[in-house]
């Protein structure tokens, strides 16, 4: 199985450089402050936020429920408007980028169209961003739905697969494009742990041959650590950031890195930072 | 509207303003009194808005006793048909037997033109049964269909919870159903209100002395156009109001913005399994629904001991339908078939185009939404005198009216099957740059495809009756003219058989849809795999 993907992985990365004019684009966040009209007053999603991403970086937002971090992607994919603040992909507006097919996405809910086949699902994006001449959509899709592990289910349909398995397709639907710029809002929530590690190990693989800028949502602190260069440690009502955690880890990471005592001592730094929001 | 679903962590949407609505409202009706005023469609078909107005005033002293009889049956007609509606669907849910066996009554009930219902009534009871029985049965079919959805729109895992607990199917009914279902309710209420006055109003059509409908069809007959167009401006704003006033109880009951908008009951009870398995249910079904509505037409007949010179069995059709009158009827049946299903298609078709076009452009949708949801509920019995007087009295006017009585309910039901699209479908394809287009054709149609077999289904025993309504009151021909010519020549095998056909068409086209439908869903994968 792992030359299989390997080898996919191969064709994916050769590809990229006419997929995208090229890898990773710089996110940047400037005093972004949203607020939600409610029936009664309005909520302070998020109070002056400002993060910088590099080109090719990965962030993770991690934080308890409510603390905007998810409100924050949506800003950042151009869902949504802030109420004040700045954003900019690539020293544009997240417009641009979205209507340029420059980023990627996959959400807590899978968010599959019932009727498409796990193929035509991760197809979806490509459809809608033209491919550049020369790429091989079918070898793409073959690939990714060997990496997400779902090979054999390739024409099964949303409605007949697993609450796990509608992620793995959504994840592979977020990378199909080759995006500059990677969203995702907690997709690996409802995986069993096995298959968690194992996609987080692919993701950072397929991480670090792309240089695709990343931003992660999770609720978990040992997947935010493993894969990211920077944790934001976010605190809620109003959203704020409380603390921009360095990863010192080098890459490439695999399985073996989660038992380094280095991996436990950011992962505690994290987890403090985290706690003593609550008090 | 303000019923649009907002999703979680967007901006809200601005407050709805009400000037556009007023602006196309105050437009229209410049334009009927302009088109009025110049004849522009022909003397004595249009009377211009002033002449209405003022034979309203005129007429002021003969209203109230009209309103009040109509009234008085309608409301007698709502309670009695929603009573027995709710008590219906909970006996479904809490006895699922019972469903089986009674759902294809209610659907015959339902798909049974009120015009071909009225004789049959009126063989059984007195005039003013009879109209209370019409309006009755006119409700209860949308009311059962919306409190069943209801009820059972309560989550697996809700009723889990009870269970676990140690509660019981009654205590799931008490503390879980019933309030899951009351928006459910109410918008079945909303449909119904309307519904009641119609049938009240078309039981007047066809006998009596007072009433709307008497008033309106003597009118008609003494070319008194104005009068006409009174009495079903006062038939359309007592309809509106009763759709409003149980509109406005919705949605102060719903909590969250998550109410119904219009009702889609299902095709069929859900019945899973392979291929085989789902026809052979399905055959079962109809097989037990025919049985029960044979069943129930014997116990109407010699149950309630009624005059065989007038009332007929199953049996005295179907020798009807073989024996020497058969000609006679299947003609009529030709003559309103296919203007019944151009008028169905044409309708759903000009539907779906004004949904599409009301869901790429929210503004158009705004001013205009509101608009239609008062049209749809326009009574039958009203428009179809009006557009009696604007279109003459040839086949046309039976393709626009059933054009007409899909279009309205079909576009409010399109509309709601295109926004149905979960809101993270419609970021995804956003995020990918799509555009509103892209978006419709990829996301929204698909989904939607489902609601639209949903309206085709509800729609289409409306269709076949604004076509025997045009047919009986105005060209003569088809069933709707037959019926009436049989009655008048005391031929009331004819009427029976006539009203049976009517009733199998409407039940046949109700079931092949409702098939359709449930293909569709599983296609299309909103009930799962």
């Amino acid at each position: 199985m792992r030359p299989a993907i390997a080898a996919a992985v191969t064709t994916t990365t050769e590809s990229q450089s006419t997929a995208s004019p090229s890898p990773g684009a710089p996110i940047s966040v400037t005093g972004v402050t949203q607020r939600f009209g409610l029936k009664d007053g309005s909520v302070t999603a998020l109070d002056d936020v400002s993060v910088e991403i590099p080109s090719g970086g990965f962030v993770a937002l991690v934080g308890p429920s409510g603390c905007g971090k998810s409100t924050l992607l949506r800003l950042i994919a151009g869902l949504e408007t802030p109420t004040s603040g700045a954003l900019t992909i690539d020293q544009s507006a997240p417009e641009r980028a979205r209507k340029t097919g420059q980023l990627g996405v996959a959400f807590q809910d899978p968010a599959l169209l019932p009727w498409r086949s796990v193929s035509d699902n991760i197809r979806l994006p490509l459809q809608i961003v033209a491919p550049r001449k020369g790429f091989d959509v079918e070898a793409e899709v073959t690939a990714l739905v060997e990496l997400v592990g779902l090979k054999g289910f390739e024409r099964a349909r949303p409605g007949q697969l697993s609450g796990g398995m509608r992620q793995r397709v959504s994840i592979a639907r977020a990378l199909v494009s080759h995006p500059r710029v990677l969203l995702l809002d907690e997709p690996f929530g409802a995986l069993d742990q096995m298959t968690r590690y194992r996609l987080n190990v692919e993701l950072q693989r397929i991480w670090t041959e792309r240089a695709t800028t990343t931003v992660l949502v999770t609720h978990s602190v040992e997947e935010a650590v493993f894969l990211a260069d920077t944790v934001v440690v976010m605190t809620p009502r109003p959203g704020k950031i409380r603390a921009v955690i360095d990863v010192p880890i080098a890459r490439p990471r695999d399985e073996g890195t989660m038992r380094t005592d280095e991996f436990r001592e950011t992962v505690d730094q994290v987890v403090e930072r985290l706690y003593h929001t609550a008090e | 509207m303000n019923v649009v679903s907002i999703s979680p962590g967007r901006p809200r949407l601005p407050r709805w303003e009400h000037w556009p609505v007023v602006a196309i409202l105050v437009g229209t009706l410049g334009v009927w009194e302009l088109v009025g005023d110049t004849n522009l469609l022909g003397q004595q078909t249009v009377p211009p808005l002033h002449a209405v107005i003022s034979q309203l005033w005129a007429d002021r002293s003969l209203y109230p006793g009209n309103i009040a009889a109509t009234g008085k049956e309608a409301v007698l007609g709502f309670l009695i048909g929603n009573a027995i509606a709710i008590t219906l669907a909970y006996l479904f849910v809490l006895f699922a037997p019972a469903e089986r066996a009674l759902m294809g009554l209610m659907i015959a009930l339902y798909s049974m033109p009120a015009i071909a219902a009225l004789p049959v009534l009126a063989a059984a009871f007195s005039a003013n049964t009879a109209k209370v029985t019409l309006a009755a049965m006119m409700v209860m079919f949308p009311t059962l269909i919306n409190t069943l959805l209801g009820l059972r729109s309560v989550d697996r895992a809700m009723v889990d919870v009870v269970d676990v607990f140690g509660g019981n199917r009654l205590t799931v009914m008490r503390r879980i159903r019933a309030r899951a279902a009351l928006p459910y309710l109410i918008l079945g209420l909303q449909i119904s209100a309307p519904a009641a006055l119609l049938g009240a109003v078309l039981a007047e059509f066809v006998g009596g002395t007072k009433g709307l409908g008497v008033f309106m069809l003597n009118s008609l007959a003494q070319f008194n156009v104005a009068r006409t167009w009174g009495a079903g401006l006062v038939a359309t704003v007592l309809a509106s109001a009763a759709f409003f006033v149980f509109m406005i109880i919705g949605r102060r009951i719903a909590a969250s913005n998550a109410a119904p908008v219009v009702g889609l009951g299902p095709a069929m009870g859900s019945i899973s399994g392979p291929r085989w398995r789902r026809i052979a249910a399905l055959t079962a079904q109809v097989i037990v629904g025919v049985a029960v509505v044979i069943g129930a037409w014997y116990l109407f007949v010699d149950g309630l001991g009624l005059n065989p010179l007038f009332a007929k069995t199953p049996a005295d059709v179907w020798s009807i339908i073989t024996g020497p009158s058969a000609g006679r009827i299947w003609h009529a049946f030709g003559q309103t078939v296919p203007v019944t299903v151009a008028g169905l298609g044409g309708g759903l078709l000009a539907a779906s185009a004004g949904a599409i076009v009301f869901v790429l452009l929210p503004s158009m949708e705004r001013a205009t939404l509101p608009l239609a949801l008062v049209l749809q509920s326009v009574p039958l019995a009203a428009s179809a005198p009006v557009l009696i007087t604007i279109f003459g009295r040839g086949v046309a006017v039976t393709i626009i009216i059933a054009t007409i009585v899909t279009f309205f309910p079909s576009l409010v039901t399109v509309v709601e099957g295109l926004r149905r699209v979960p809101g993270a479908s419609v970021d995804v394809l956003e995020v990918y740059g799509a555009s509103r287009w892209t978006t419709m054709w990829r996301a929204r149609i698909p989904y939607a495809i489902p609601a639209f077999l949903a309206a085709a289904r509800l729609v289409a025993p409306l269709a076949l009756l604004g076509v025997m309504i045009a047919e009986w009151l105005a060209t003569g021909t088809g069933l709707g003219g037959d019926m009436q010519n049989a009655r008048f020549l005391v031929e009331f095998g004819i009427v029976w058989a006539e009203a049976a056909v009517a009733t199998a068409f409407a039940v046949a086209a109700y079931l092949l849809i409702g098939v359709a439908e449930a293909f569709a869903n599983r296609r299309f994968g909103l009930s799962g795999g």
